[in-house]
């Protein structure tokens, strides 16, 4: 969950050129084979670049797939081999790299890269040899209305639908708990915007009042006249369409202002291992809506984590159980059709997937004839000195505590 | 003895022709000399020269009877040789007791430094009435006083004035040159350029012709002014009268 | 009550907008050089800041102990060293492409040593505030805004009533006669340099309490503090200082109705207003006319 419009500075340029040449060559090395023994999966991922810190997660994501399955005994009795490019978070690149891969190393499967920019083009590629496109990262709009009908987001919801947990539950609340205010403060990014707005909607909807409504741009560091705006609004709920730091920022200066509602959720930023320390241990009651959670009940989850640790010896975060629901929904493509080839294979693939449900890390994702996820994010809360999972139900760790205590 | 004397200076800029080419000047103590010529004749080249700004290529520079050749502004200043530029020079955003103050910069003893204030205060009345007002606010003729009781702060054995009329209107001008003379009568000797060559001998005691970077005619100012040829070459005509003795 | 919860925080941003601006208005007074660099350097004390509290585990506000002594001598080498041995002709041109290429060289470094990733100092008492007339006032704010204070204070005084400042306005205002008065000005401009960036030290130190890092931040400071030092007069300390506190009223009053993206632009409106009607700037400072 980053966005796609990550600064573009001299600083990450230069960096990147260095990285592209510390790293230059790296993942070229496997050679790609037909549909001889193993199964060559296809993927470009910008490990260089202005998305390389997602990047290389994803790719942490698809190498403990990779691994599992194959020390399990692989898919079809086939080995999984990934073949992974560098698309240094260029558009273009992506196209080369994807062309290269299905017509001329001739990989069995192509899974996707990184953000909705390198994701778009890509799926387009994918779409013209007729191949399956199963994608850990395009979760903005444009992504589903580009008429594919070959893609599949792997996470359980896009942007606009990560609070609908929340939203069910605050409009079911009887009239006298319902919030009537809420204040919204959003950075203009299609992603995090798209969260507070999904939310909105939803709430409008339901009778909820906006009284606030702010939009920042993304290098806002000031938040001082932001908060000042909620706090003397009094709403009752404050909602942050926020990435990491500005998310931060906001909680900070509406602290600093002693504004106390009753409610607070704020997209990605609660959801970090740092945010405690980086808001001075003051989270009490935050809600955050999160695609993964170490923590989360699915049957899948528990080897993953375990797995994925003795692996790289840390936790998994999003952008890696990303990458590895996209391998398990793949995964379970091949094995119900019993195939893993370029040609008519594909198509089998891609219609066994629009009409079922399949399990994952992140819960039983389905999705519409767009490729769009038909889930909504689990809703996390700071209970206490944790994060835990409150809605929906069905995967909850704790109750959900509303009106929240002060922070 | 003289206070500053420069010996067949030859002195240029680069490496051009020298604008300077066996230039001698003196300046005796209690006196106020006037070098006149047309532009370019050199006549601010000299200035640069006595006060360390230019080097000479060759000849000397004697201040008090003591070879300064080749010493810069600061030695020279150091040696009792002040320069007061031409134009305004105050600096315009502190006030005038910050300026005269400031011309006392390098003198470390503060009660020098007060005894000093005090008495360029005493020789120039306006300086003491607009001690506090910004020097950037006052008039022209005003600025340039300050500007003098700046460079006296330093006690110098001579002042060099480059073109201190200049731009001023005929009243200021006369207050000018009369402050030119108090600072003589206070000891301090005074090395003036003029355009307004015919004012500046009445004031100076002796003067200087300057063409061609030599001297064309030295003498008494009285002398100088009195000569007719040199009135149709440098003075601008003939005297309509005979001048005030001063 | 917002409108003056907006006062409040508008004049808490304005005094660290003061303090930067005052370090560039002393560039300029110097030398007329841009010294577009300053914000970088602004940033890279307040990573200096971040670090010292971040790996040593102490308050930040102590790594100016380190910092001020430390960007004062790069400010002096940098006018002696480079600035100084500019051409005079080429030198407004010269200066602007050298200091831009020190600004490149800094956001590089810190990108290479801390990452582009955004940093901000996890202090104790980072939420703690109180409550003024109604209005809550951050203490950290309140610490920037008075570090900006004191340093303006003491800057101020330094100006007026000593022998080092009177020689530096002196430089500033006619360097030739300043020389004539026996003052070594090259010395003199070499220190006022480093004064300039010692103020950056401070503002940056200043700012990595309350506000997120990244290395490539200064580039939205450098274009509202130019804006600043031209209403406010260029080369005019306390023109600056008011324009800055101004400006930072406006900013966040103007939030109010225009919101936070559009309430920025205060800063470029007020520059364009400033060249059409009064070039001289608004608050005092005489040296526009040269420029």
């Amino acid at each position: 969950m980053h966005s796609p419009a990550r600064r573009t500075t001299w600083a990450v340029a230069l960096s990147a050129t260095l990285l592209l040449a510390a790293c230059g060559g790296g993942g070229d090395d496997e050679e790609g084979g037909g549909s001889g023994d193993p199964i060559v999966v296809g993927i470009s991922l910008p490990l260089t670049g202005d998305f390389s810190e997602p990047g290389k997660g994803v790719q942490e994501g698809y190498e403990a797939w990779a691994k599992i399955t194959n020390d399990k005994g692989g898919l079809l009795g086939r080995q999984i081999e990934l073949k992974i490019l560098d698309d240094q978070s260029n558009a273009d690149r992506v196209v080369a790299d994807y062309e290269q891969l299905i017509g001329s190393d001739q990989v069995d499967l192509v899974v996707g890269p990184f953000s909705t920019r390198l994701v778009v083009p890509s799926a387009r590629v994918a779409q013209e040899y007729g191949m399956l496109f199963v994608e850990p990262a395009g979760a903005a709009a444009e992504v589903f209305n580009q008429g594919f009908k070959n893609l599949f987001y792997a996470a359980p919801a896009v942007a606009d639908d990560h609070y609908n947990h929340l939203a069910e539950y605050l409009l079911a609340l009887p009239a006298g708990q319902k919030p009537a205010t809420v204040a919204y403060a959003a950075m203009d990014d299609p992603f995090a915007q798209g969260t507070a707005y999904g939310l909105k909607k939803k709430l409008e909807a339901g009778g909820v009042k906006t009284v606030v409504n702010e939009v920042y741009p993304p290098n806002t560091t000031d938040f001082g006249s932001i908060a000042a705006k909620i706090a003397a609004a009094k709403p009752d709920m404050v909602v942050g369409g926020s990435q990491y730091q500005d998310g931060v920022n906001l909680i900070v200066a509406l602290q600093q202002l002693n504004y106390q509602p009753k409610l607070a959720a704020f997209s990605t930023a609660p959801t970090s291992p740092e945010f405690a320390k980086a808001i001075g241990n003051k989270t009490e009651g935050i809600l955050s809506p999160t695609g993964y959670s170490q923590d989360a009940p699915y049957e899948s989850n528990k080897e993953f984590v375990e797995k994925f640790k003795a692996q790289f010896g840390k936790v998994p975060e999003e952008d890696q159980a990303n990458g590895y629901t996209t391998g398990q929904v793949v995964a379970a493509a091949v094995q119900a059709a019993g195939c893993a080839e370029q040609g008519e294979c594909q198509q089998k693939l891609i219609d066994w997937l629009h009409g079922n449900t399949v399990d994952t890390v992140v819960g039983p994702l389905k999705w519409d004839a767009t490729g769009k996820p038909q889930g909504a994010h689990m809703i996390q809360q700071w209970i206490g000195d944790d994060i835990k999972i409150v809605l929906p139900a069905d995967a909850k760790e704790a109750d959900m505590v509303y009106p929240k205590p002060a922070w | 003895m003289s206070e500053i004397e420069l010996v067949d200076v030859q002195a240029g800029y680069g490496r051009a022709a020298p604008v300077l080419r066996g230039f001698s000047v003196e300046v005796p103590a209690g006196t106020v000399v006037c070098l006149v010529g047309p532009n370019g004749a050199g006549k601010s080249t000299v200035l640069k020269v006595a006060s360390g700004l230019l080097g000479p290529r060759s000849g000397k520079v004697m201040v008090g009877g003591k070879d300064m050749t080749g010493a810069g502004p600061q030695k020279m200043l150091a040696e009792g040789v002040a320069l007061v530029l031409q134009g305004h020079s105050v600096f315009r955003e502190m006030t005038v007791e910050e300026n005269v103050l400031l011309g006392g910069y390098t003198l470390t003893d503060k009660a020098k430094r007060a005894k000093r204030a005090a008495f360029v205060k005493e020789l120039f009345p306006v300086v003491g009435e607009r001690w506090h007002s910004l020097a950037g606010l006052l008039s022209g003729g005003q600025q340039k006083q300050v500007e003098f009781a700046r460079s006296l702060m330093v006690d110098p054995k001579v002042v060099l004035l480059d073109e201190p009329s200049m731009g001023l209107d005929p009243k200021a001008t006369s207050t000018i040159f009369e402050q030119v003379v108090r600072m003589r009568d206070a000891g301090t000797a005074v090395l003036l350029v003029e355009q307004n060559a015919r004012r500046a001998l009445q004031t100076a005691d002796l003067g200087c012709v300057l063409d061609l970077g030599r001297v064309h005619i030295s003498g008494p100012a009285a002398d100088l002014l009195a000569d007719p040829q040199l009135g149709e070459l440098y003075l601008g005509g003939r005297p309509a009268e005979k001048p005030p003795v001063v | 009550m917002l409108v003056f919860q907006s006062v409040v925080l508008g004049l808490l941003l304005g005094g660290l907008y003061a303090l930067l601006a005052a370090g560039l208005t002393l560039y300029f007074g110097i030398m007329r050089v841009v010294m577009i660099a300053h914000s970088a350097f602004l940033i890279l004390a307040a990573y200096l800041a971040w670090w010292t509290n971040d790996r040593l585990g102490i308050d930040p506000l102590l790594s100016m102990v380190v910092t001020v002594p430390l960007f004062f001598g790069a400010g002096v080498l940098l006018q002696r060293g480079l600035l100084s041995r500019l051409r005079p002709a080429t030198l407004t041109m010269m200066s602007v492409l050298i200091t831009f290429a020190i600004a490149l060289i800094i956001e590089g470094l810190l990108g290479y040593a801390f990452t582009g990733t955004q940093r901000r100092i996890q202090l104790g008492y980072g939420t703690a505030s109180f409550e003024l007339f109604g209005a809550r006032v951050a203490v950290v704010k309140l610490i920037a805004f008075g570090l900006a204070v004191v340093s303006l204070a003491c800057l101020y005084v330094l100006m007026k009533r000593t022998q080092f400042g009177w020689a530096l306005r002196a430089t500033i205002q006619h360097p030739d006669a300043a020389r004539l008065v026996g003052i070594d000005t090259e010395r003199t401009a070499g220190f006022g340099f480093g004064l300039g960036l010692a103020t950056a030290a401070v503002g940056g130190t200043a700012l990595s309490l309350d506000t997120t890092i990244y290395p490539s931040l200064h580039w939205h400071w450098i274009g509202p503090l130019m804006a600043i030092i031209v209403v406010g007069g260029l080369g005019s300390v306390p023109g600056a200082a008011a324009a800055a506190l101004v400006l930072g009223l406006a900013q966040s009053l103007l939030q109010i109705p225009m919101g936070a993206t559009w309430a920025q632009t205060v800063f470029y409106v007020a520059l364009f207003a400033t060249l059409a009607v009064r070039p001289q700037g608004f608050f005092g400072g005489r040296l526009a006319q040269r420029f």
